[in-house]
C-alpha cells in the first residue's frame, strides 16, 4: 500500500512538473499605460529606452513589400477589441535595438516584460503562420501571456 | 632515327598537354546550387528560399551560371513614408543588377488597395512593360518579352531580391506565368533582412540623399519601344 501510495505520489509530482513546463508561461498584465485606447503607437528606437521597465506588446513591420496576408488588420483589430495599445517600430529602426539580435524578421509581434522578450512570433516558422493570418489564434497564442483587461 | 623519335615525342607532347590543357578549362569549379526549398512561416508565403537566402547569400554571389536581380526602384513614387518606410534604394548586395519590378508590369489592383488602406498612396503607374488582363500578362510593347527575357536569361539561374521578398515573389510569378522554368528562379529575399559583408550603400555621407551612380541598373527606355494596341 505505501509503495503504491509512493509511486502515485512520484507520478503527480511529475505529471503535475511537466504541465507546468507546458503552461509554465506565467500570465501578465501589461503597464497600466497600454490599456488605453488600441491605437499603434509609432516610435523610433531610442524611444523604447524609457520603456524598459514597461510590459508592452510591441509590432515590427516592413514597410516596403508587398504582404500577401494582411497580418497588420489582424493585429489592429485585436487592439480595438479590447482597447489595447501596441508599441509599433518600423524594421529598420528595430534594427537598432537589442530585440533584434533574437527577432530576424518582420513582421513580428514581441512581448516585451522588463526590456526582455517574453515571446514573439516569428515569420520564419511554420508554428506561427497561423497566428499571422487568424485573429483567434493570434489572441489565443496572447491569451497564454497577457491579461486583456486592466487589473 | 633520332630526328623520328623526338617528332613523336614532340606530337605525344601536343596531344596529352592538349588534351589536360582543354579538360582544365572544361573544369567547373561551380558546387551544385541547393534545390528550391521554401521558408517556414510568412516567409514561405512570400516563397523566399529556405538555402539561398538575405542571410546565405554571400556564398553564391559571382557565379557565372546566376543572374542577380533586384526588384526595387531607385526612387520609389509611394508614399512609403507614411509607414515609416523610406523612398530610395539605400544600398544593396554586390553583384545585383536593379531592374525594378515597377517597369515590368502594372500592380495587381488589390495590392494598390491593401497599400491604400495602410496608408501608402502613389504608387507607381505609369508606362510597363507588361499589362494583366484577367491575371494574364499581356505584353504593351513589340520588344517586352525580348527585353525580359534580356534582363532575365532563361539560360541561367535567376535571383531575385526585393526589400523584404514580396517584389521578388511578384516578379517570379510573372517570369513562371509568361514562360520561365521557376525551378530555375530563387526569391532570395529582402535586402533589410541583409546580414552579409557585401552591402553597397548609396547613401552620401553626411546628407539624406543617395549616389545612384554606384547601381548597375536596367534602364528601359519606354518612349523608344514599339507599342503594340
Amino acid at each position: 500500500m505505501k509503495k503504491i501510495f509512493i509511486i502515485m505520489l512520484s507520478f503527480l509530482v511529475l505529471t503535475g512538473c511537466k504541465l507546468n513546463q507546458n503552461d509554465g508561461k506565467e500570465r501578465m498584465y501589461l503597464s497600466d499605460e497600454y490599456y488605453n485606447r488600441g491605437e499603434f503607437i509609432e516610435l523610433k528606437s531610442n524611444d523604447l529606452l524609457d520603456k524598459i521597465d514597461d510590459t508592452y506588446v510591441l509590432f515590427t513591420y516592413n514597410s516596403y513589400c508587398s504582404l500577401p496576408v494582411p497580418c497588420e488588420d489582424i493585429f489592429k483589430s485585436f487592439a480595438k477589441k479590447y482597447d489595447i495599445d501596441f508599441v509599433s517600430i518600423s524594421f529598420e529602426e528595430f534594427k537598432n535595438t537589442k530585440f533584434y539580435n533574437t527577432v530576424k524578421y518582420a513582421p513580428s509581434i514581441i512581448i516585451i516584460k522588463n526590456n526582455e522578450i517574453v515571446d514573439y512570433l516569428d515569420a520564419n516558422s511554420d508554428k506561427d503562420l497561423n497566428k499571422y493570418q487568424d485573429q483567434k489564434e493570434f489572441e489565443s497564442w496572447l491569451d497564454k501571456y497577457i491579461y486583456f483587461n486592466k487589473k | 632515327m633520332k630526328k623520328i623519335k623526338l617528332i613523336v615525342l614532340v606530337i605525344i607532347s601536343l596531344v596529352i598537354g592538349g588534351l589536360y590543357g582543354y579538360s582544365f578549362n572544361n573544369k567547373s569549379d561551380l558546387k551544385p546550387l541547393p534545390a528550391q526549398e521554401k521558408s517556414e512561416g510568412l516567409r514561405g508565403v512570400y516563397d523566399i528560399d529556405k538555402n539561398i537566402n538575405e542571410k546565405t547569400i554571400d556564398n553564391y554571389l559571382g557565379r557565372s551560371d546566376v543572374v542577380y536581380r533586384d526588384v526595387r526602384m531607385l526612387e520609389d513614387t509611394a508614399t512609403w513614408e507614411n509607414k515609416g518606410g523610406e523612398r530610395d534604394l539605400t544600398g544593396f548586395v554586390e553583384g545585383f543588377e536593379v531592374i525594378p519590378y515597377a517597369y515590368l508590369t502594372e500592380f495587381p489592383q488589390e495590392y494598390i488597395d491593401q497599400k491604400k488602406s495602410e496608408n501608402v498612396s502613389g504608387l507607381y503607374q505609369g508606362k510597363t512593360l507588361f499589362r494583366l488582363e484577367n491575371g494574364k500578362y499581356i505584353a504593351n510593347y513589340k520588344e517586352s518579352m525580348d527585353i525580359l527575357e534580356y534582363i532575365f536569361p532563361k539560360d541561367k539561374t535567376i535571383f531575385i531580391m526585393c526589400g523584404a521578398g514580396g517584389y521578388a515573389n511578384f516578379t517570379k510569378q510573372m517570369l513562371g506565368s509568361l514562360g520561365w522554368d521557376t525551378s530555375k528562379i530563387y526569391n532570395v529575399g529582402g535586402y533589410w533582412n541583409y546580414e552579409g559583408n557585401r552591402r553597397v550603400s548609396t547613401k552620401i555621407e553626411g546628407s539624406n540623399k543617395c549616389d545612384f551612380s554606384k547601381v548597375p541598373y536596367h534602364n528601359i527606355d519606354f518612349d523608344r519601344l514599339t507599342e503594340v494596341n
